[in-house]
C-alpha cells in the first residue's frame, strides 16, 4: 500500500514534470519571436533618431518625429548614450537638449526618479543633470544626501551641472562625509565646478574637518589655486599635525612644485612613518636641488619597499641627475636592495622614454 | 537483504527530491535576480555613469605551454576597453616556446625588478618588460602549478585588485567593465567571478569574441547546456545569500590585500580557483568581516572545452578532486558559528550532493535497473522512476534554456534554440550518468591517494 502510493504520486509528478518541460518550451519559442520582433524595432528607431540627434543641427527649424510612447525609455538611453559622446560640441549639445524637451524626455526621466531600481534613478538623475533642468533640485538634492554611494555622487553631479554657485554649499559638506565616493570622481565634478567657486569653501571645510577625514580631503586642494591651496597647507603642517595628514600635504606640495618648502619637506624625509617618508621622497623629486641627492640616496636603504622605489624614482627624476651620476650612485651603493631598485627605476624610465 | 530494499529505494528517492528540490529554489532565485539584473542592463551600458569608479587593475595570466595561444590572448588583453591596467603573464617553467614567442612579440626586455616574495613561490628567473607596449610585463618562473604562477604575478602587481585570466580565455572589449562592476557598487565585494560560456564553434577575431554559434560536436553541445545550467541559475542562485564557492579560474576579479592576507593560492591542490573562494569564506567568517564574493551573470568569458571523452574525462576527474579537496582543506566552514549561508547551506549542499551524491545517483541506478532485472521492481516502477530522473533534467536544463531567452539570448538564430532544446534532451541518456561514474571514479583517485600518502607517511615515522 505504502509503496503504491509511492509510485503514484510518483506517476503523477512525472506526468507533470513533462508538461511543464513542453510548457516551457513553447515559451521559450514565443519568447525568441518576441525578441525578433523587439529587435527590429528598436534597430529601425535607432536608425531613425541617431542621424537626427548626431546632425539635427543644421535643421533647427524642422520638428523631430513624434516618439511612441513604447519608445520613450530606448529613447533616453540612445539620446543620453549620444549626448555624453557630444558635451564638447556647443551646437550639437543644444541641438539635442531642445530636441529632448520637445520629445518630452525630460517628463520622462523626471518619472523615472520616482522608480525603485537605483539604475533608473540613475539615468533620470544624469539626464536631469545634462539638461541643467532646476525643476527638481529638491529631488536630486534629497537623492545627493542618500546611503547609496553611486546614487549620491550622480546626483551631486546633475546639482553642479545645473546650478554650480548653489550646488558648492551642498556638496561640499558632502564631500567631507561622504568616504564612498571615489577621489577621481570627487576631483571632477570640483574642477567642474571651478577653483573660483571652490576654493574657499573647501578650504574651510578641510581645517574644520577631523584628521581622518583631512587626510582625504587634503588631495582635492590640487583642484584649488596654489595661492589658497598652498597656505592651507603650511597651517595644516604647523599646527602640529596628525602623521596621518603629513603625507597628502607633502603631495600637494609636490603638486604645486614650490621651492619655498624645501626646507619643510627635507624635515619629513626621517620621518617615523614610512608613508610620509615616501611621499617626502616623491615631493623631493619634483622640488628638490642638487644636495637632496645624498638624502634621498640614503632612503634607498630604507626598510621599506615603497620608500626606497620613491627615492629611487624621485633621483631619477631630478633633472640635474644624468644617467651616468645615477649609475655611480648605484656602483657606491653597498646594500643589494639599494641597487636593485635603483636598476628597476632606471629601466622604467629608459622604457618609458622609448 | 531484499528487506532492506525499501528503505534504500526511500533513500534515493529522498535524495533525489531533495537534490532536484534545491535546483529548483535556485532556479526561481536566479529568475528574480535575471529580471532585476536585465531591468539595469540598459542602463549601465551608458559608459558615463560608471566611469570614475572604475578602478585599477592587473591583470594576471598563469601560461604553462600555451605557444599557441598566447599571443592571441595578450592581442585580445591589449584591446580592452578599460581607463588603466597592466598585464603580467607568468611563464610556469613552459617547456615549450611560451617566453620565446612572447619576446619576439612583443620585444621583451629583461626588467631588474625588486621583486617583493609576499607570497612564496618557486623560484623567479627573471621578469620582463615590454618595449612596445609599457604594460605588459612577463615573469619567467620556475614550474609551480597555476596556483603558484598566480601568486608570482601577485606578487609583482602593482594595482589593489588583480583580475586572473587564463591562457586560452577569449574575452569581450568590455569583459573588465564589466566584471568590476559589482566592487563599484558595493565596497564590501573582496572577488567577483564572471559567467564563462563555450567558445568551441563561436566567431572570434584578433582574439576577441565576435558571434556565438553552435559546434557540431554533441559532446560540446552537451557542455553548453552544462555551462548554461551552472552559471545561470546554479551561479545566480547563490549569488544574492553571498553562498558562491567556486570562482572559475578562467576570469576572476579579487581584491589583492585579501587574498595576500588568506596566503594566496595554494599549490598543493588540482582545484585552486575552488579552495581559494572556499578559504575566503571561512577565513572572512572567522575574522566575522563584512565582505561578498559576487559574480556577473552578463556572459564576458569565453573558454574552449573538450571535444573528446578522453580530455573530458581528464577534465572532470581534475574537477571533482578539486572540489573534493577544497572542501576537505576548508571543512571548518561547514557550519560555521558565523551563520553565513555559504557555511550553513551552499557547503552542506556541496558536500552532500556533489561529494558524496555521485555514489548515491550510481547506486540509485544499479538498484533500479538490477531490481527491475531480477524481478523486485515493476516495470511500472522502473518506467516511473526513469521518467523522474531523466524528466527532471530535462526540467533543469529547459528553465536554464528559459532563463538564457529570458536575460541574453547569445545564440542568436532560431534552429540554435531547437538544437539546444534537443541536447537538453539527449544529454540525459547516457551523458549525464557517464560523468556520474567520473566523478566516483575521482573520488576513488582522491581516497586512495589520500590512503597511499598516509602509509608513506607512517613508514617514515617507524623509521625515524
Amino acid at each position: 500500500m505504502h509503496s503504491d502510493l509511492i509510485l503514484t504520486i510518483a506517476h503523477w509528478v512525472s506526468i507533470a514534470v513533462v508538461a511543464l518541460v513542453l510548457f516551457l518550451m513553447t515559451y521559450i519559442l514565443f519568447l525568441r519571436a518576441l525578441l525578433l520582433m523587439k529587435e527590429r524595432r528598436y534597430r529601425d528607431f535607432s536608425m531613425l533618431w541617431s542621424p537626427i540627434l548626431l546632425n539635427g543641427k543644421g535643421n533647427k527649424q524642422d520638428r523631430p518625429p513624434r516618439i511612441n510612447y513604447a519608445d520613450r525609455f530606448s529613447f533616453l538611453i540612445l539620446w543620453n548614450t549620444l549626448r555624453e559622446g557630444k558635451d564638447g560640441d556647443v551646437k550639437i549639445r543644444d541641438w539635442m537638449n531642445s530636441v529632448a524637451i520637445e520629445t518630452g524626455i525630460d517628463r520622462v526621466a523626471i518619472r523615472l526618479l520616482k522608480k525603485r531600481s537605483i539604475r533608473k534613478k540613475l539615468l533620470a538623475v544624469v539626464t536631469l543633470g545634462q539638461l541643467r533642468d532646476k525643476s527638481q533640485w529638491e529631488i536630486l538634492y534629497q537623492m545627493a544626501l542618500s546611503d547609496h554611494a553611486l546614487l549620491s555622487l550622480a546626483a551631486a553631479q546633475a546639482l553642479a551641472r545645473i546650478d554650480r554657485e548653489a550646488a558648492v554649499p551642498i556638496i561640499v559638506p558632502l564631500i567631507v562625509r561622504r568616504m564612498d565616493w571615489p577621489a577621481a570622481k570627487v576631483a571632477s565634478i570640483l574642477g567642474g565646478i571651478g577653483p573660483d567657486l571652490v576654493a574657499k569653501p573647501l578650504a574651510d571645510a578641510i581645517m574644520e574637518a577631523p584628521a581622518e577625514e583631512m587626510q582625504r580631503l587634503i588631495p582635492y586642494l590640487e583642484t584649488c589655486h596654489d595661492a589658497i591651496a598652498l597656505p592651507v597647507v603650511h597651517r595644516i603642517l604647523n599646527d602640529p599635525p596628525h602623521d596621518k595628514v603629513i603625507g597628502p600635504c607633502l603631495y600637494v606640495i609636490g603638486k604645486f612644485r614650490d621651492k619655498n618648502d624645501l626646507k619643510l619637506v627635507r624635515q619629513y624625509l626621517t620621518h617615523p612613518r614610512w608613508h610620509v617618508r615616501a611621499h617626502a621622497a616623491a615631493c623631493l623629486g619634483r622640488i628638490g636641488t642638487k644636495e637632496d641627492e645624498a638624502k634621498l640616496a640614503a632612503l634607498l636603504a630604507d626598510p621599506e619597499w615603497w620608500v626606497r622605489y620613491r627615492a629611487a624614482q624621485a633621483i631619477v627624476d631630478l633633472s640635474f641627475s644624468s644617467l651616468e651620476r645615477i649609475r655611480q650612485l648605484k656602483e657606491y651603493r653597498h646594500d643589494r636592495y639599494a641597487r636593485d631598485i635603483l636598476e628597476q627605476v632606471i629601466v622604467e624610465k629608459r622604457l618609458i622614454r622609448q | 537483504m531484499i528487506e532492506y530494499l525499501p528503505v534504500v529505494e526511500s533513500f534515493i528517492l529522498l535524495y533525489f527530491i531533495g537534490l532536484n528540490g534545491v535546483y529548483l529554489a535556485l532556479n526561481i532565485l536566479s529568475l528574480g535576480g535575471i529580471a532585476r539584473y536585465m531591468q539595469s542592463r540598459d542602463v549601465a551600458g551608458l559608459p558615463h555613469l560608471f566611469s570614475g569608479f572604475a578602478p585599477p587593475v592587473t591583470i594576471i595570466v598563469p601560461a604553462y605551454n600555451e605557444e599557441d595561444h598566447i599571443l592571441n590572448t595578450l592581442r585580445s588583453l591589449f584591446q580592452l576597453n578599460y581607463p588603466e591596467c597592466e598585464i603580467v603573464v607568468v611563464n610556469d617553467g613552459s617547456n615549450d616556446r611560451t617566453l620565446d614567442v612572447m619576446k619576439k612579440e612583443y620585444s621583451l626586455a629583461p626588467f631588474p625588478e625588486a621583486y617583493r616574495n609576499r607570497i612564496r613561490t618557486k623560484p623567479v628567473r627573471a621578469v620582463y618588460h615590454s618595449t612596445v607596449d609599457q604594460r605588459l610585463r612577463v615573469v619567467d618562473k620556475e614550474n609551480g602549478g597555476r596556483g603558484d604562477a598566480v601568486n608570482a604575478g601577485i606578487n609583482i602587481a602593482r594595482y589593489p585588485w588583480f583580475c586572473r585570466v587564463d591562457a586560452d580565455s577569449i574575452l569581450q572589449k568590455d569583459s573588465l567593465l564589466l566584471i568590476v562592476q559589482p566592487l563599484i557598487e558595493d565596497p564590501t565585494v573582496v572577488a567577483c567571478g564572471g559567467t564563462v560560456r563555450v567558445a568551441n564553434g563561436c566567431k572570434s577575431k584578433d582574439g576577441l569574441f565576435v558571434e556565438a554559434d553552435l559546434s557540431r560536436n554533441p559532446l560540446v553541445l552537451f557542455q553548453i547546456v552544462e555551462y548554461l545550467r551552472a552559471f545561470l541559475y546554479g551561479r545566480m542562485g547563490w549569488s544574492p545569500m553571498n553562498a558562491h564557492l567556486i570562482i572559475s579560474g578562467a576570469f576572476g576579479i579579487y581584491r589583492k590585500e585579501t587574498v595576500v592576507a588568506v596566503g594566496g593560492y595554494r599549490s598543493d591542490t588540482v582545484g585552486e580557483d575552488m579552495e581559494l573562494i572556499v578559504r575566503l569564506h571561512r577565513m572572512l567568517s572567522d575574522q566575522r568581516k563584512r565582505y561578498r564574493i559576487t559574480f556577473v551573470p552578463e556572459p564576458i568569458c569565453w573558454a574552449e572545452v573538450p571535444d573528446n571523452l578522453k580530455q573530458l574525462k581528464k577534465q572532470r576527474i581534475r574537477w571533482q578532486i578539486g572540489l573534493v579537496e577544497s572542501l576537505m582543506m576548508n571543512r571548518g566552514l561547514l557550519f560555521h558559528d558565523s551563520g553565513t549561508f555559504a557555511g550553513w547551506l551552499a557547503f552542506p549542499f556541496v558536500l552532500f550532493f556533489e561529494w558524496f551524491g555521485p555514489f548515491v545517483e550510481t547506486l540509485g541506478y544499479i538498484i533500479i535497473i538490477a531490481g527491475f532485472m531480477l524481478g523486485f521492481i515493476s516495470i511500472q516502477a522502473f518506467i516511473t522512476f526513469l521518467i523522474l530522473a531523466v524528466g527532471f533534467g530535462v526540467l533543469l536544463s529547459t528553465s536554464a534554456l528559459l532563463l538564457e531567452e529570458m536575460s541574453f539570448h547569445l545564440y542568436k538564430k532560431p534552429w540554435h534554440v531547437i538544437v539546444l532544446f534537443m541536447t537538453a534532451l539527449v544529454e540525459n541518456f547516457g551523458y549525464r550518468q557517464l560523468n556520474t561514474v567520473w566523478r566516483v571514479i575521482a573520488v576513488y583517485y582522491y581516497l586512495r591517494d589520500k590512503v597511499r600518502e598516509k602509509l608513506a607517511n607512517r613508514k617514515q615515522q617507524i623509521r625515524s
